[in-house]
């Protein structure tokens, strides 16, 4: 199955990435080849399969508890770029 | 070097009875680490924080302390495993700077028993590749030859236990990345049973298949370790409840009599490679002529595990990454249009091409349109499998098959087809579509002068059935460290 220039240019938006027209021919031949490559489940019957569901056993629910976290500096000291333990993020609204 | 290369059911007899002290054993290991830094396999190491944990173990012992066979003893984890005072890139740009606000359940549990975290090592970025060479920081480079690769993703945790730098290490398993570079390397690699052990604090690749696991010189230090690593964690949504079972005391049986070893000739109809045929048949020989049972079984749907795997992993690590924005933590972006172009900038400078291919790859099979014919129909082909297994495991207490379907390749030789790089994995990937515990060991050496391996699949939580026959053959048959 050939993914086409336009398909990568939509997934690298869906993605928020960017490529170059190089990488751009890179990897339409590589998804291409990957793609084709797992079509093959397509020939598989699974009509006996109702529930697709996995892992059933786990996924627990904890009780919805106030605890104690992480101090705030701890967080936000791994921040590129923060102001009085806040996140700085580009303006949004003018 | 010696003691370096001693296992750590030895090396705590040693410790234990006073024949050598905590701080001798960090002080070789970090020797060690410096006379082998061509190899590329730490990213960090914890030189002062090591010397002064291993006094105060020290110390205790000293006191006539009681401790655990793994206190004093110098380990390596992984690097997309948290731990205070370090850094945690996951061998990615995007996180060379992100420092551990928290330790990782299994660091804190590590720690507790007193062992000594003395690195952090290398890996494919965020997990993803087979040989150690996506990593943002360098190629890893094989202990045993380094024109090889150590395998992938947890390159650097095996290339350290066979490199002889520490007695045992940390990876983490979505699709092979423990067992996979402990075959390429000769050690023996343990992925246990999804939800034995908590991933808290370690960054996700593919939520629904990631595991922590031990990576040990032999198969008793593996069970060492995973009485330390494994149990129920509240902070952690899949965690099992599943009571302790101390592996190390109980599994050993020095037997296999009467034990039920199933064999799929599917797993045989995928090799083409007549050296890993070989040592597996003769690891077959060598159970049957000790009295274990071989049965047929089947796995039909064994050879599109893989597919399924690219499919749901893909799908899960596009999810899990889409968090990487450059606000929280990662690579700062200066020239910007709007936030979603500083989202962009962000993302595309920091990732590396194998990440970005997974993410596309995940976007793809996850968008509208595609959906149900990729994501629903890998999830329905998953549960086929799983029931196989389920199946099998009614006429059969253990499964095998070989790690790997070749010895390690040479640095740069598969690096340009990823397909080629992904079929790397196809005897490890459905244990953890299924799953299931799996351990490598060593049982073989390529005429490359590299290892084989052999692994044991089990059904869910009998990890000890995998350590008794494991220690059999390690025994019995066939032990790199005796070569």
């Amino acid at each position: 199955m050939e993914i086409t220039e336009n398909e990568i240019k939509r997934l690298a938006s869906l993605s928020r990435l960017q490529f170059n027209d190089d990488e751009m021919q890179k990897i339409a031949e590589d998804m291409s080849s990957i793609v084709s490559y797992v079509n093959e489940l397509q020939k598989i019957d699974t009509t006996s399969i109702q529930d697709n569901t996995t892992i059933r056993e786990f996924c627990e629910l904890r009780d919805d508890e106030v605890k104690e976290s992480l101090p705030n500096e701890a967080i936000i000291g791994n921040a590129p770029k923060k102001i009085n333990g806040y996140f700085i993020a580009p303006t949004v609204v003018e | 070097m010696e003691i370096l290369n001693e296992t750590i059911e030895n090396i705590s007899g040693l410790l234990k009875n006073k024949e050598i002290s905590s701080v001798e054993l960090v002080n070789a290991s970090l020797k060690r680490i410096d006379e082998t830094q061509n190899l590329n396999i730490l990213h960090e190491v914890c030189r002062e924080s090591a010397v002064e944990k291993a006094k105060e173990v020290d110390e205790l012992r000293a006191k006539g302390a009681e401790l655990s066979p793994l206190a004093g003893v110098p380990v390596v984890i992984k690097d997309n495993i948290s731990m205070v005072g370090t850094y945690t890139t996951c061998s990615s740009k995007f996180l060379e700077n992100y420092k551990s606000p928290y330790n990782a359940t299994v660091v804190d549990k590590l720690q507790n028993a007193g062992a000594i975290i003395v690195g952090k090592a290398n890996m494919d970025e965020f997990a993803m590749g087979s040989s150690s060479e996506t990593c943002a920081f360098g190629v890893v480079h094989n202990p045993r030859n380094p024109e090889y690769v150590p395998g992938g993703s947890s390159g650097g945790s095996a290339s350290t236990v066979a490199g002889n730098q520490c007695f045992a290490s940390l990876g983490t398993d979505t699709g092979g990345s423990i067992r996979q570079p402990s075959s390429f390397c000769g050690v023996v690699g343990l992925k246990p049973t999804y939800g034995l052990v908590s991933r808290y604090g370690v960054v996700a690749f593919a939520s629904s298949l990631d595991q922590v696991g031990p990576i040990t010189k032999s198969v008793k230090d593996s069970a060492l370790m995973l009485d330390v690593i494994s149990g129920y964690d509240a902070n952690e949504f899949t965690s099992a409840k599943h009571e302790p079972e101390n592996y190390y005391e109980n599994s050993f049986k020095n037997s296999i009599k009467g034990l039920k070893i199933g064999f799929a000739k599917e797993f045989v109809e995928l090799l083409k490679n007549q050296e890993v045929l070989n040592s597996f048949m003769n690891a077959i020989d060598f159970f049957k002529a000790n009295g274990a049972e071989i049965v047929d079984i089947k796995l039909p749907h064994i050879k599109d595990a893989l597919a399924v795997y690219y499919v749901l992993s893909s799908a899960e690590a596009a999810s899990n990454l889409a968090r990487f924005d450059g606000i929280k933590y990662g690579v700062p972006t200066d020239e910007f249009k709007d936030l979603v172009d500083f989202y962009v900038q962000s993302r595309t400078k920091g990732f590396g091409k194998e990440v970005k291919r997974r993410i596309m790859l995940g976007n793809f099979v996850l968008s509208s349109g595609y959906f149900d014919a990729y994501y629903n129909k890998a999830k329905a082909v998953q549960n086929l499998i799983i029931n196989e297994f389920s199946d099998a495991f009614k006429n059969c207490d253990v499964i095998i098959s070989p790690t790997t379907p070749s010895p390690a390749f040479k640095i740069g030789e598969k690096v340009s087809n990823p397909l080629e790089m992904y079929l790397n994995d196809i005897y490890t990937v459905p244990v953890n579509i299924a799953t299931l515990p799996a351990i490598s060991l060593p049982c073989g050496v390529a005429s490359n002068g590299l290892p084989l391996g052999l692994q044991i699949i089990g059904n869910r939580f009998s990890e000890s059935k995998l350590f008794n026959l494991g220690d059999y053959f390690e025994k019995n048959c066939f032990n790199l460290r005796e070569v």
